[in-house]
């Protein structure tokens, strides 16, 4: 019986999804870690055998109603506080940190939403379905609006935002 | 389709510390499991009442018979007994076409268990359950009879072997309601040629062919076996087909 504890591999990706996801979330690696932990336990609380891809979907919905009730105790800091600081010290960076800082500086500019679904969809990989089921959108408006969000920071990675940036 | 330089760098601008505890967490982390003796009980009360219902009745129908053919005819009942062993097949294969002929397969391909071993569960049960059936008839068959209690096991478990055979290749290449209504009008029919042959052809119970009958019964289970097979081909390849 695969369940979810038998792929110890898997389980172990997906903490670290969830983690990652938490810490997008609030910023704070202590309380992402807590509140990946506590997803994990309300988790198996609930649903004693389960397959990990059918876990997904309760996974992520847990860790981000738990999320929000972080936010209601604690202010979460912004996305990426102090960017601008931070490339102008890394001037002697390596290309690939570059791109990374830039890819920050330009996903700041997004929208909340739209800098969500990225990370779940391009980052931890997450289905279109399951994006759709957490937001409460059909699969097909979650597309659309990805690849909307994905255009627009095609268009500041490429124009004047980026250019200045650097 | 994203580059894969830019997927690279959103990860990295996704990039989280990393987590300090993740290990003694998962090494700390409860387990539950579930063992396979659970899941089967637990399927059990997932298997529609009316298939135990009309598995017992049949079974009623059976014993009535039984006590009037013995009481007024006085010869062996094991032709009564073999020719409604159909109509029991006929239980284990609509509980197992029921997912098709509701529309519900991909409801139950998305749910808790997977479909395979949802399936596999339940043809279990309920094969066990008809196996514990006929191992009550077989004293029945027996009495007042020539038969050895070996053989007359075998004459009783070829027609339900049949019946359950060519139902689920009709289950499997069928689908919709209309496999419920071939499967019974199989099950009739054996049940007919089984009431027709043990009547008139008087060599259909004899010792001396019992060999054949071990050949019919081996070919059966292999053909059971590979049916089986199949189902579980055909539902991995639905899954595969929704993802």
């Amino acid at each position: 019986m695969d369940g979810i504890h038998n792929k110890s591999s898997s389980l172990e990706e997906q903490y670290d999804k969830i983690y990652r996801y938490c810490y997008y979330k609030l910023q704070q690696r202590e309380t992402a870690e807590d509140i990946t932990q506590e997803t994990f336990l309300r988790y198996l609380n609930h649903y004693r055998y389960q397959s990990v891809s059918q876990a997904m979907p309760y996974l992520y919905t847990i860790a981000r109603n738990l999320c929000i009730d972080e936010y209601r105790r604690q202010k979460p800091l912004p996305f990426y506080p102090h960017m601008e600081e931070e490339l102008a010290e890394k001037t002697g960076a390596d290309d690939r940190m570059l791109s990374a800082l830039s890819m920050k500086m330009a996903l700041a500019k997004l929208e909340e939403e739209e800098r969500e679904m990225i990370l779940l969809r391009y980052v931890n990989e997450v289905p279109l379905a399951v994006i759709s089921q957490m937001f409460g959108f059909s699969r097909f408006a979650v597309y659309r609006k990805l690849s909307k969000a994905l255009k627009k920071l095609e268009e500041m990675l490429e124009g004047e935002d980026y250019k200045s940036a650097k | 389709m994203m580059k894969a330089d830019s997927k690279r760098a959103l990860q990295d601008a996704f990039a989280a510390p990393e987590p300090v505890d993740k290990q003694r967490f998962l090494k700390t982390i409860p387990r539950p499991q579930i063992s396979h003796l659970e899941f089967m009980l637990q399927q059990v009360h997932y298997i529609r009442k009316r298939i135990w219902a009309i598995s017992v009745v049949v079974l009623g129908i059976i014993l009535l018979i039984v006590c009037f053919v013995e009481r007024f005819i006085d010869r062996d009942v094991l032709w009564v007994i073999s020719s409604m062993m159909p109509f029991l097949a006929l239980t284990i294969v609509t509980e197992h076409a029921r997912s098709a002929v509701y529309g519900m397969e991909e409801l139950e391909m998305a749910s808790r268990f997977s479909l395979k071993s949802v399936v596999l569960a339940r043809l279990g049960i309920i094969g066990m359950f008809h196996f514990l059936v006929v191992c009550l008839l077989i004293p029945f068959g027996f009495y007042n009879s020539t038969y050895t209690l070996f053989q007359t096991g075998v004459y009783l478990i070829v027609p339900y072997l049949l019946t359950t055979v060519l139902g689920l290749e009709v289950v499997r290449k069928i689908h919709g309601k209309e496999s419920i209504y071939i499967c019974m009008g199989i099950a009739a029919i054996v049940s007919g040629l089984y009431i027709i042959l043990s009547n008139t052809c008087t060599s259909f119970y004899k010792g001396e062919y019992f060999g054949g009958w071990i050949a019919v019964l081996a070919v059966l289970l292999a053909a059971i076996v590979m049916e089986g097979f199949k189902i579980m081909k055909q539902t991995e390849d639905a899954v595969w087909s929704l993802q």
